[in-house]
């Protein structure tokens, strides 16, 4: 299939046909009309459809990951953010999640007022520049985990890395650390319904502790009525042996 | 993605992009980066200063045979394309 075969797969307007012709075409190099087909059918789940030549490299992803992105966002809620741009789709889905979940923990808004996203969510840089302007320290940027272990615990930096070896990261480690971080959310989870139980448990306990301290002061009360009854039997008993005062 | 460095890229722009891009497109640019690197040096030489800009949002346009690249840019005058871009490069993809 040529170029121009493959592009007329994603049936783009006219006006983004002929941009993409002059411009965007080479993407479709690296990838078959199968593949093109594929990830035009998961946009289709959600409703989308490539409608700007500038999004045409979005093809070029494998299809686990543009679902990988749209499972994450689901999570955090937040569909607006590929319906605003697709190539947004792009990118690390984790990454934004990341830096959403950040935001929310520590107040920062991350909509503008006419409640689209602002740049920073999308940029690793960005974050860390709007992190550094807030009065936030980066030291204590952790996403909050204190009932995780600590292979979950997160902070927010730029790793180091050695530009020799830099390569893209590819599937296996996204989806295992996909995994890692949805079995951490599950046992957060678990943990949080056990919390929940222990409470309940322990206002149950002591509510039978209030009863039966309720109970002990009656017996107090009676064990001391007991006690007076004792003492008029004992003056009874004195008195009828002559031995009262 | 080395060669990225030889036109100002920072280690922080490099890491970000090959986080964020498709596989696919990063391993045909690291195969054509001599074509890539001679299209970034075109806009460079052009004095468009946030052609780094350019390259990070338009990259598969980079992969662009270099006369048809050149064709892009070349039937703008020069010092009204650098203001234009520079003030917004989404106005790229409108040349």
């Amino acid at each position: 299939m040529t170029l121009k075969e493959k592009l007329d797969l994603l049936s783009l307007p006219e006006e983004e046909q002929k941009k993409a012709e002059e411009k965007f075409l080479a993407s479709l190099e690296y990838v078959t009309d199968e593949e093109i087909i594929d990830i035009l059918d998961v946009l289709a789940e959600k409703g989308i459809k490539i409608t700007r030549a500038r999004e045409i490299k979005i093809v070029t992803n494998p299809v686990s990951k543009i679902k990988k992105n749209f499972d994450f966002i689901e999570e955090a809620h937040e569909p607006g953010i590929y319906s605003e741009d697709l190539n947004r789709l792009n990118s690390n889905g984790v990454d934004i999640f990341k830096r959403i979940r950040y935001c929310l923990q520590f107040n920062i808004p991350y909509k503008n007022e006419d409640g689209t996203y602002k740049d920073f969510i999308f940029k690793e840089s960005l974050f860390q520049s709007e992190i550094n302007n807030s009065d936030i320290k980066t030291e204590s940027a952790t996403i909050e985990t204190d009932t995780l272990d600590d292979s979950v615990s997160d902070d927010v930096t730029i790793p180091e890395i050695d530009m020799d070896e830099a390569e893209p990261i590819n599937d296996d480690v996204e989806h295992q650390d996909i995994q890692e971080y949805m079995q951490a959310k599950s046992d957060l989870d678990n943990i949080e319904a056990q919390t929940t139980t222990f409470a309940q448990i322990k206002q149950d306990l002591e509510a039978q502790l209030a009863e039966l301290d309720a109970l002990r002061s009656q017996t107090d009360y009676d064990n001391d009525n007991v006690y007076r009854f004792n003492d008029i039997e004992q003056e009874t008993y004195d008195v009828g042996r002559g031995r009262a005062a | 993605m080395k060669f990225l460095e030889k036109y100002d890229f920072s280690k922080e722009d490099i890491a970000e992009f090959l986080n964020n891009s498709p596989k696919k497109l990063i391993d045909g640019i690291k195969e054509h980066k001599k074509l890539v690197g001679e299209n970034i040096k075109y806009l460079k030489d052009l004095g468009i200063t946030n052609y780094q800009e350019v390259f990070l949002e338009y990259y598969d346009m980079f992969l662009l045979d270099h006369s048809n690249f050149v064709e892009i840019f070349a039937k703008y005058e020069p010092e009204d394309l650098i203001e234009k871009i520079k003030k917004n490069i989404k106005v790229v993809e409108y040349l």
